[in-house]
């Protein structure tokens, strides 16, 4: 007897504690709730949003679920036990992961696409009606956006889904290298051609179309499984692109394009290189020379100008005796002629008539 | 029996009271009405689920579970998202998992703007700036800053030329990446603020590692060529400019050296004239001898007997 006494305080103690924790319910911040009697929603309390949102779940839960209530944000809540059940949802943002898909752009080449996705719970009553658990709701999303996905970047080629503006990107080492040169040497300019100031050799510059490139993209499969999203009480926050990478059979013909662009920009230096020090030895041969020349025509001048000054100087004392510079200058010429390497041949009587006659005569 | 003999001493009123006793503490410890805020924590705390207040650091009471219940997020670490690179955690000094890993390199791979391909590691420094909206907004928290992040960067390097990104264009790779990932947060409302986005490793991949190695010889080829060239200008240009002063100036002393001769000469030959014009008969004699004499001492002379005409002599080489 004394037993069953236990047993029965025991199970009533219990019982009144399943009342009591059952009849009380705390919802967080991080949480929405749909409160269901028997399986049909008599209430909703969402998380905390601005007026304009709360408005508009009103207004659809007054046109679809007339007489559940709604409420809004965290607290504590009471609620039938065992009749009523509260259906705990997330009311924060949440993942969605996706799978890394093979996509084919337009221009026919595989992409490895890795997509991400934010959601949230927007509509807890109509969450609840057609998925349930996140779970299934993931697994919807999972059709949604990735039909999406595909077809948009389907539609797009390669480097419209890798860029997302027309900002120039530049030339890399090609540009910078001849416009360092080209600071120096206004010559070397026409080694780019530019049209309109911008760069058009070598570029492969794309232009990406005004609605394309990987923001405006991402924008319209966003925009596109938002409303598909809708009919789930979910709504999308954003599509977004993690990763875009080439498979990796395709890498390789990549990493051979990347390797014979990188040997053209070498050979474009040293033949850079090259040519500025040809220019360079041959602008230095040419100042060689021009000095060299400048140096001779100095030289030569003073030369000149010596000589005549010789010349002057010499007439002038010549002419004030012009007998007795024949004179003597036929007797230095006999002097500078005849050296110890002539041979004179003079006949016996020749010497002595020489040497006879001449005393006093000026030849 | 047994149970009593366990018992002994202890009733089992004071059994109770010591049940009693733990599970009061265990409430105490755990939900109970004292906490500890760290100096680099915020208490957020919640009554029934509801956020009522944020208080800083130190001890404060609370209501107990289930009425109150706080959050102690670290608000002023700076906390960090790693990206193509993961440090091994609890390696000292700190070793890092990198691109030889394929996941890390699948992270860390990715398209330029110009189609090329590069290898690329970054952090993302954060720290909480909205604890509330930290805590409520968004659930896991990290792993959408790092979807955030990795998104953000293949954008800008989608953007990007690979030179760019590899070189000149750092700094405005990584400032574009820092505001992306800040607007995002913003958009989620994830509360944090972004301290820095650093870019770590950028590289182009090892498969072509070499062929960018030789675009960096090749500038200093091109440098070497150019600084090969100057030499030669600066050796060639001063040696010419030196030749060309001691040309002119070998030109002045010859003009010194022929004017002075010219005086010179002229000045003895104006002497001796003048001499001449004194006596001319005994001066021209004297210097007709003087002159052949000068002559026939330095000439090999041969006489010829007069009568024998020309065609035969003899020769006085020896005999002189």
């Amino acid at each position: 007897m004394k037993k069953l006494r236990v047993f029965l305080w025991a199970a009533a103690v219990i019982f009144a504690l399943m009342v009591v924790f059952g009849a009380f319910y705390v919802v967080t911040e991080t949480d929405q709730v749909v409160l269901l009697q028997l399986g049909k929603p008599v209430k909703v309390i969402a998380g905390d949003r601005n007026e304009a949102e709360r408005q508009e779940l009103q207004a659809w839960m007054d046109e679809n679920a007339p007489g559940v209530n709604l409420s809004f944000g965290a607290g504590l809540h009471f609620k039938i036990p065992f009749l009523q059940q509260a259906r705990f949802l997330d009311d924060r943002i949440l993942e969605y992961d996706d799978a890394p898909a093979d996509v084919v752009t337009r221009d026919k080449k595989h992409i490895q696409v890795d997509s991400y996705a934010r959601w949230r719970i927007d509509n807890p009553l109509l969450f609840v009606q057609s998925v349930q658990t996140v779970n299934q709701a993931r697994s919807r999303l999972d059709d949604i956006i990735y039909s999406a996905i595909r077809q948009e970047l389907g539609r797009n080629d390669l480097i419209q889904i890798v860029r997302s503006t027309n900002d120039p990107i530049g030339l890399g080492s090609y540009v910078r290298l001849v416009e360092n040169v080209s600071t120096s040497e206004p010559d070397s300019m026409r080694d780019v051609r530019m049209e309109g100031g911008e760069v058009i050799e070598e570029t492969r510059l794309v232009y990406i179309p005004e609605h394309s490139g990987r923001l405006n993209i991402l924008k319209r499969i966003t925009e596109q499984t938002q409303g598909l999203a809708e009919q789930y009480g979910i709504q999308i926050i954003d599509v977004r692109i993690k990763r875009a990478d080439l498979p990796a059979e395709n890498q390789a013909a990549v990493f051979r394009r990347m390797e014979a662009e990188r040997n053209r920009i070498s050979t474009r230096y040293r033949a850079e290189g090259h040519r500025m020090s040809r220019r360079i030895t041959a602008e230095t041969d040419l100042a060689v020379d021009s000095i060299s020349a400048r140096a001779d025509l100095g030289a030569l001048t003073i030369r000149g100008q010596a000589d005549s000054t010789a010349a002057a100087i010499y007439a002038q004392a010549y002419e004030t005796y012009p007998d007795f510079y024949r004179f003597s200058r036929s007797l230095e010429t006999l002097q500078e002629v005849i050296d110890s390497t002539s041979r004179l041949v003079l006949s016996t009587e020749g010497v002595m008539e020489y040497l006879r006659t001449t005393p006093g005569e000026v030849r | 029996m047994k149970e009593v003999s366990i018992s002994r001493g202890i009733t089992p009123k004071a059994v109770k009271i010591i049940v009693v006793a733990v599970i009061l503490l265990i409430w105490f410890l755990v939900g109970g009405p004292f906490y500890t805020v760290n100096p680099e924590e915020e208490g957020v705390v919640l009554t029934f689920g509801r956020h009522t207040s944020t208080v800083g650091p130190g001890f404060h009471m609370k209501l107990p579970w289930p009425i109150q219940r706080v959050y102690t997020p670290q608000v002023n670490v700076v906390q960090r998202v790693e990206i193509g690179f993961r440090t091994i955690e609890g390696s000292d000094p700190p070793q890092y998992r990198g691109f030889d890993n394929p996941e890390m390199l699948s992270e860390g791979q990715m398209l330029t703007g110009d189609e090329n391909i590069i290898n690329l590691s970054a952090i993302v420094q954060y720290r909480i700036k909205d604890s509330k909206a930290y805590l409520f907004n968004v659930r896991d928290q990290v792993s959408t800053l790092r979807d955030i992040s990795e998104a953000s960067i293949r954008l800008v390097v989608g953007d990007n030329a690979v030179d760019a990104v590899l070189t000149t264009g750092k700094v405005e790779v990584a400032d574009r990446i820092h505001q992306l990932v800040q607007g995002m947060a913003d958009d989620y409302g994830l509360g944090v603020t972004i301290v820095a986005v650093q870019l770590m490793d950028v590289q182009p991949p090892a498969q072509v590692a070499d062929a960018f190695k030789d675009v960096a010889t090749a500038r200093e080829d091109m440098q070497a060529y150019i600084n090969e060239a100057e030499g030669y200008r600066n050796e060639l240009l001063p040696a010419a400019r030196a030749d060309s002063i001691t040309r002119v100036n070998q030109a002045m002393g010859y003009m010194a050296r022929r004017t002075n001769r010219a005086r010179g000469d002229t000045r003895r030959f104006t002497a001796v004239a003048a001499e001449y014009a004194r006596s001319p008969e005994v001066t021209a004699t004297r210097l007709h001898l003087e002159a052949l004499a000068a002559v026939l001492d330095t000439a090999e002379v041969v006489v010829v007997d007069g009568d024998a005409g020309a065609l035969t002599h003899y020769s006085l080489e020896g005999v002189k």
